[in-house]
């Protein structure tokens, strides 16, 4: 009898924890993989879109042009073009997503098939668009009796990854200008010109990295990038307990991607400069 | 309805001829398939029951009522996530409620951790975030609404739109 005491006691326990811990997941949407690469070879691709939360969801499947840009502040961000005409390199006229439109019911997922038709006539080189896919939002939950005021705000989900056509023979390459660093306040902040060679946008990773004055590293970060056109991009790290005095930032870009298949990432040459930079 | 099937139905007899053969990415030498890119709504912003003529705020910090999104996705991944936020709650009867959202209604998280270790933003600006070690980044919303005086009863509400575009590829 006081077993079963105890082992009621412990699923309630359990229970009570559980409502408290795992909040109902009002809406989820994922996209795999987070970039397609299509070529003559293979015009086509598939690209997975799930639910993975507790209600059912309608999702939308948009491709638009676009590719990393930064802004004057250096800050990176998808620019847009509604019309790109000859100008970009654009592939939207001629990929198309089937569905455009897809149910899931909750943890189910669907796959959507890219098709690329590119002109006969088309140019060697790397195209590019965006696929845009939507995750309607759930009713909002707001409860009370029906003569008070209630308010609450749904949450919509966008997710924005790239697609990629390739055709011909693609090269690709980075060169690295302009270095300069400034520790603001317990930032530190690096400006890089970053410029895209060959015929093809650069896929590698930026690796950072503050030295002492014996050369020995203290800190390093990494962050993923794509080089499409010429930047000035600003990268912002936090500087924590770093001790005041005089360093060293050393920037590398190297073209090597564990988030992209292997065979996608275009070789390119590291690149590597460095510029001193005073903290405190 | 219409317009879904035709084109699932193109899909299916294009399919043969035009995705064939559908060949399989290789991935990294260490073999692993890189974590889809996932967005998850976990909390909306709920404001409850509010009194006319009495502003009502949700602090980032309020984890019952602040809206909660959580971002997975791959170790590394540098995302800029963009808020479109509403100026005004509507009811079903169509009466309007401003809102707002100021400097401070933004937190972005890397942890999770307990109390909440990341920093403030201002959710009209972008925000670029590296995805970290783990792969996940929360980022919690506030705001405060402004029932008028009067006010009629019913239920207000309006979306929060979150935009997630990857910056790596």
């Amino acid at each position: 009898m006081r077993q079963r005491s105890r082992a009621a006691l412990r699923i309630a326990v359990v229970t009570v924890a559980s409502a408290v811990l795992l909040p109902a997941v009002i809406e989820a949407i994922y996209v795999t993989p987070t970039a397609v690469f299509m070529d003559d070879r293979t015009p086509s691709a598939q690209v997975t879109i799930g639910n993975s939360g507790d209600t059912p969801e309608e999702a939308t499947i948009e491709l638009k042009f676009g590719f990393p840009d930064v802004d004057s502040g250096g800050t990176p961000y998808i620019r847009f073009v509604d019309d790109p005409g000859s100008a970009f390199p654009s592939a939207t006229d001629w990929v198309r997503a089937f569905p455009q439109r897809v149910h899931l019911e909750p943890r189910s997922q669907q796959v959507v098939r890219l098709l690329a038709r590119p002109p006969a006539d088309l140019p060697e080189g790397e195209y590019w668009t965006r696929m845009i896919v939507t995750g309607s939002g759930a009713p909002v939950r707001v409860s009370g009796a029906d003569s008070v005021v209630r308010a609450g705000v749904n949450l919509v989900i966008r997710l924005v990854t790239s697609v990629t056509y390739r055709r011909g023979s693609v090269s690709t390459g980075v060169g690295l200008r302009a270095l300069s660093a400034e520790a603001e306040g317990d930032s530190l902040t690096v400006w890089a010109h970053m410029d895209r060679q060959g015929n093809a946008a650069y896929l590698g990773t930026a690796d950072i990295e503050l030295l002492d004055a014996g050369g020995a590293s203290v800190r390093r970060w990494s962050t993923a990038l794509g080089v499409y056109v010429p930047v000035r991009r600003r990268f912002s790290y936090p500087l924590d307990s770093i001790a005041p005095g005089d360093y060293r930032v050393r920037f590398r870009l190297r073209a090597e991607r564990p988030d992209l298949p292997a065979d996608r990432v275009l070789p390119a040459a590291t690149v590597t400069d460095s510029v001193a930079v005073r903290i405190g | 309805m219409g317009k879904l099937t035709i084109a699932m139905l193109a899909a299916s007899v294009v399919a043969p001829g035009f995705f064939s053969p559908l060949r399989a990415q290789a991935f990294p030498a260490h073999g692993k398939m890189p974590p889809p890119l996932l967005a998850l709504a976990v909390n909306d912003l709920s404001f409850g029951t509010v009194l006319p003529g009495i502003p009502s705020s949700v602090t980032v910090r309020d984890p019952r009522h602040a809206g909660l999104f959580e971002i997975q996705g791959p170790a590394g991944a540098s995302v800029r996530i963009e808020f479109v936020l509403p100026t005004a709650l509507i009811s079903e009867q169509g009466a309007l409620m401003p809102i707002s959202f100021g400097p401070g209604d933004g937190f972005a998280d890397p942890s999770r951790g307990r109390p909440p270790r990341g920093h403030v933003f201002d959710p009209h600006a972008p925000v670029i975030e590296s995805l970290g070690p783990s792969g996940r980044l929360y980022v919690r919303i506030g705001g405060t609404v402004r029932p008028g005086r009067p006010q009629a009863s019913g239920t207000y509400s309006a979306t929060i739109s979150l935009t997630i575009f990857n910056l790596g590829s």
